[in-house]
Parts: structure tokens; C-alpha cells; sequence
């Protein structure tokens, strides 16, 4: 009689080691990535500006990504040099002296790129048309900036956009990091047909 | 008598019209005039518009607004107090306004700062919202699952309880059948081994070969495949919130994903664009002042990280490709908390790869080849134009 009860306390023991593995093979800890075969090979040995395991060694902050060095341009990227200052007397005179690069033409091909940047980062609060009715205005999260044809901005000059653009207005941040500044003169392309309508 | 007293109604109301008529247009003009820089109940680039008409008489606000650079100019002591107040920040001539407009502008801040209960209202269905957020989700997942998996563990036991019950009874039964047929004690016992041998023994070695097999295989096929993955952020952002509800752009923040190899986890700039005036005092977004200020960045867990040895670049899929977001990375757009939505396998790159049909017409990326293939082929995949090349992605 012993040895039965044994055996049978065996039958409990082998059954919770079954029902572990079970539970082991399903189990989902989804904060986990889980296991990694040679993780050496998944998370990258060169020092990636987007993903980082341990600090850096090699830079003062222990980042990967570098800031660009002071008072450098990267090659092409000329145009990344804007000479007027954000201040009111400089929005003014870019208004008068800054015109649009003679290669952002006004053809129907560079409007149509510049709706389409424009859909991406101008939308949401100026609206598909301009007309100050973007999701997020209309659902009253933010306060809505005046329509590009409204008597205020509809003879706004492309220098006095491009500077918004670069510095931001009012409530509006800058854009200058999102957008480039090709890109941001084919959006006035675009803004311009808004103001005509 | 009566159609007077009608006549006084219906002049009561025809002027009640013209009130509100007059301050849904206040609004309106609030709106396209004043709102990028102004609210009525704080400050955002000028100050806080409430009692404005308390604090200056008409005539001065008309000529403030119309152009206030004249005014301070003439040495108005307020004005220049204000502007020295506000950084010298200059409020632009809205000379084009009448005063009708300006008076209907006044009427509608008027009103607004006359309604106190609004203000108080919006704070209370603020904190509404957030508790409902909070237990919008019901139990947290991970309580579930080790709730059902202990649930799950109690019932296996209480199978192996009663198989152990049922032996006991069994055996009991065959000792007295064994007394009661006068068999041998000895040979009773040598059966009942083989028995427990034959049944028991064999169901405990095929559950646990099922179970190892199980688990053996769920394991290896899981290695290096983060399907699912869900960190906790160091932010609790919500895509359903902004891609979502507020419909921004997956662009709007992920500038890269048209222009580079990757889509960019959004720098702190970009979140201040909306939220140097959205939702300030949340202790989530402080989060975003306080990395501002320490300049120690907010660190984002990466979900979606393709192994070393593999190139893949987002320009090529989104702009040239045409693939949208969500056919890699899934219903973004309803995710509270994002998680790796495709297994990022190499078998589930190539099944794109073979199935995905090129657009070669629309697109000067593909004029070349397109020249090339003219009539050789019905359709285009991705495969046909060496997608499937390992030199393509490992190199």
C-alpha cells in the first residue's frame, strides 16, 4: 500500500512538470523581445544613430547620434544657410528680398509635390485647402490659424512663408528640422494657389 | 392689448437674433484673426483675453488692435507695459478690420469671459477622459494571461487528483474482489504494477513528449522573432490618440520614412510643434520639458530592429515602393501601446516580395527597367525585377 501512494504522489508531481511546460511553450511576455540566438548579430556592432545598447564610448554624452559640428554645412546642403535673423525686422525684409529659387517652378508638377508635402506637415491644422479646417482644429485641440485667403494672408509674400516655415509664427513651431529647404518653397508653390482661391 | 404684447415679443426676439447672430460671427472673426496668437482664458503668445473689455474701454482697444505699433509709439503707458511685458513682441496692424468686426470680436470675448461654467466644466471632463483611458483597456493583459494560466494549472491538477482517486478506488476494489475469490495476494500485485505500467505510465510519457515537443518547437520558432513585442515606453504615447483620433500624419513625425533608410523616432522639436500649447500641466509631456531642459534624451525602446546582416531601407518601400505603413507595421492607427505587428522573418520579406505587384508606369524609379520588360511579362512583382537576389538585402 505504500509503494501505491508513491507512485501515485509521482503521477501529481510528473503531472505539475507537464503542465509547467504546458504553460511554458504558450506563455507571452510581450514587454519581452524573447530569446535571441547570437544577439551580436541582431542589435548592430557599428555605432547606429537609432539604436543603442550601451553608451557610446567615443563621444562626450555617450550618444550615438552626433549633433553636426558647429558652423559646418554637409556637402549640397547649402541651402541650409539662412541669413535673416528671427526677429520682426528680419521677417520684414525677407518678405521684400527672398524669392523663390528660379528651379521650383510654378508648374503644375512642382504644386503637386508641394500639396503632397504639404498634406504631410501642414494639413493637420491649416487644412487640404488652407482653410484653417485640419482634424485637429476642427476638433478644437488646437486654436486655428487664419486661412490663406483671408484678407491677412492672401497677398502674403513667398519670402515672409518661407520664413514662417524656417522660425515658425505665433503658436506655430518651426518646421526647419522636417523640412527641407527645397521642400519648403514647393509647399509655398502650393500655398500660393490657396491664396488665389 | 395682445398684439402689442406680441408685437414686443417678436421684437425681443428679432433683437435676441441679432445678438447671436453677432457673436457667432465675434467667433468667427475670433477665430480667423486672433486664436494664433490669443485664448480667452490663457495666455499662448499674447496674453489671456478674459475681461479684456473690463480692463480697456472701446475706443482704446480699436485703436490698439487696428495698430499697435502707433500706439505705443505715441508713449501710451499701458501699451508699452505690455509690450515690454511680452518679449517686445509685436502684434501685427489689423487695420483691414472694421469696427463693426472689432466691436463683434469684443462681444464674442465678452460672452466667453462671461461664462464661467465652461471653464470649470473643461478640467473635470478632462480628468474624465484620462480615468476612462486608463481603464479603458479593462484588465491588463498580462493579469489575464497568468490569471488563466493558473486557472488552466488548477485544472491539470485536479485531472491528475482524480486519476490518483480513481487508482486508489480501483486497487481497493480489487484487493477485496482478491479476498473475496481467496486469489493470491502475490499475483494480484505483479498485475497491478503491469497495469499502472500499461496505462498510467504511457499516458504520463505521451503527455510529457507532447508537452517537450510543444514547447520545444514553440521556442526554437520564436528565436530572434519579436512578433508581438510591446515594450513599456519611457512615455506613455498613444498612437490611437494621434494617428488616430487626431488623424496626423505618420510623416508629420516620422520625417525619414520617405527620405532615408529610417523612419526617425521624432526629436523632442517635433513634439513641442503641438505641445508647447497642448496638454502642458501632463505629467506625461513633462516628461518632454524636463528632457528639454536636463538635455538627457527621452530613451524610446525600439520595437521593429532588423538584425545586422540584413538592409532594409524605408525610402524604397514608401516612396519609390508605394507600400503604405500599415502593410508592414500594421493598425498603427488603433494601437494604444504599439507593438511588432509583422514577424520581420526573412520567409515573410520574400512572400512580399514574390507577391507585391511593381507600378512601373507611374514611376521614373522603374523607367529602365520598364523599357526593358515591355511585353515579356503580365505581372510585375518584386521577384521579377531581382527581389529575390540575396545580394539585394545581404550584402
Amino acid at each position: 500500500m505504500k509503494f501505491k501512494v508513491l507512485s501515485s504522489l509521482n503521477i501529481l508531481l510528473t503531472g505539475g512538470v507537464s503542465t509547467l511546460l504546458f504553460l511554458g511553450g504558450c506563455a507571452g511576455d510581450n514587454t519581452s523581445p524573447g530569446i535571441e540566438y547570437a544577439p551580436d548579430m541582431y542589435h548592430s556592432v557599428a555605432y547606429d544613430p537609432l539604436s543603442q545598447m550601451e553608451a557610446n564610448p567615443h563621444t562626450k554624452d555617450g550618444k550615438n547620434l552626433i549633433e553636426p559640428v558647429k558652423n559646418t554645412i554637409a556637402r549640397g546642403q547649402l541651402d541650409y544657410v539662412y541669413p535673416y535673423a528671427n526677429t520682426p525686422e528680419d521677417y520684414e525684409r525677407a518678405g521684400n528680398e527672398l524669392k523663390i529659387p528660379a528651379d521650383i517652378d510654378s508648374s503644375e508638377a512642382t504644386v503637386a509635390e508641394g500639396k503632397a508635402i504639404y498634406l504631410n506637415y501642414c494639413a493637420v491644422c491649416h487644412g487640404e485647402n488652407g482653410m484653417a479646417d485640419g482634424p485637429i482644429v476642427a476638433a478644437e485641440k488646437f486654436p486655428a490659424p487664419p486661412a490663406y485667403n483671408s484678407d491677412r494672408l492672401k497677398n502674403l509674400p513667398a519670402g515672409k512663408m518661407y520664413h514662417s516655415i524656417t522660425y515658425g509664427k505665433n503658436l506655430m513651431g518651426s518646421y526647419a528640422s522636417q523640412v527641407a529647404p527645397k521642400e519648403r518653397w514647393k509647399i509655398i508653390r502650393y500655398i500660393q494657389t490657396l491664396q488665389k482661391q | 392689448m395682445k398684439s402689442g404684447s406680441r408685437l414686443i415679443l417678436l421684437l425681443t426676439l428679432v433683437l435676441l437674433g441679432m445678438n447671436t447672430l453677432k457673436a457667432a460671427d465675434g467667433a468667427a472673426l475670433f477665430k480667423a484673426n486672433c486664436t494664433a496668437c490669443h485664448a480667452v482664458d490663457k495666455q499662448v503668445v499674447g496674453p489671456a483675453l478674459k475681461d479684456v473689455h473690463k480692463r480697456r474701454d472701446e475706443a482704446w482697444l480699436l485703436k490698439f488692435i487696428k495698430n499697435s505699433t502707433a500706439v505705443i509709439n505715441s508713449g501710451d503707458k499701458y501699451a508699452v507695459d505690455l509690450y515690454n511685458k511680452y518679449n517686445k513682441t509685436q502684434m501685427p496692424a489689423f487695420d483691414y478690420l472694421q469696427d463693426e468686426d472689432i466691436k463683434a470680436i469684443i462681444g464674442y470675448i465678452k460672452e466667453k469671459s462671461e461664462a464661467p461654467a465652461e471653464v470649470a466644466a473643461a478640467p473635470a471632463a478632462g480628468g474624465d477622459a484620462g480615468a476612462e483611458n486608463n481603464g479603458g483597456g479593462g484588465i491588463p493583459s498580462a493579469t489575464l494571461f497568468w490569471g488563466l494560466a493558473a486557472l488552466t494549472g488548477v485544472l491539470i491538477l485536479i485531472i491528475f487528483l482524480l486519476i490518483f482517486i480513481t487508482t486508489l478506488l480501483v486497487n481497493a476494489l480489487r484487493e477485496k474482489e482478491a479476498r473475496e475469490k481467496n486469489v493470491p495476494t502475490e499475483s494480484l500485485k505483479q498485475s497491478m504494477n503491469l497495469m499502472k505500467n500499461k496505462f498510467v505510465a504511457t499516458a504520463i510519457v505521451f503527455i510529457l513528449v507532447i508537452a517537450g515537443f510543444n514547447y520545444t518547437v514553440k521556442t526554437a520558432r520564436a528565436v530572434g522573432v519579436h512578433q508581438g513585442y510591446a515594450p513599456v515606453q519611457p512615455i506613455a504615447f498613444s498612437h490611437k490618440l494621434h494617428a488616430g483620433t487626431n488623424q496626423i500624419q505618420c510623416q508629420t513625425c516620422h520625417t525619414g520614412v520617405e527620405k532615408s533608410k529610417s523612419a526617425n523616432i521624432p526629436s523632442t522639436n517635433i513634439c513641442m510643434n503641438c505641445h508647447s500649447y497642448v496638454k502642458k500641466e501632463s505629467p506625461e509631456i513633462q516628461k518632454l520639458y524636463k528632457a528639454i531642459e536636463t538635455g538627457v534624451p527621452v530613451e524610446w525602446i525600439r520595437i521593429h530592429n532588423l538584425p545586422d546582416f540584413v538592409y532594409f531601407n524605408h525610402q524604397q518601400h514608401v516612396k519609390v515602393g508605394g507600400v503604405e505603413c500599415q502593410e508592414c507595421h500594421g493598425p498603427i492607427e488603433e494601437m494604444e501601446v504599439v507593438y511588432q505587428h509583422s514577424p520581420l522573418t526573412m520567409g515573410w520579406c520574400i512572400d512580399c516580395h514574390r507577391k507585391k505587384e511593381v507600378d512601373l508606369k507611374k514611376n521614373d524609379y522603374y523607367l529602365k527597367i520598364h523599357e526593358k520588360m515591355k511585353g515579356t511579362e503580365e505581372v510585375i512583382t518584386v521577384e521579377k525585377l531581382g527581389g529575390l537576389e540575396c545580394a539585394k538585402c545581404h550584402y
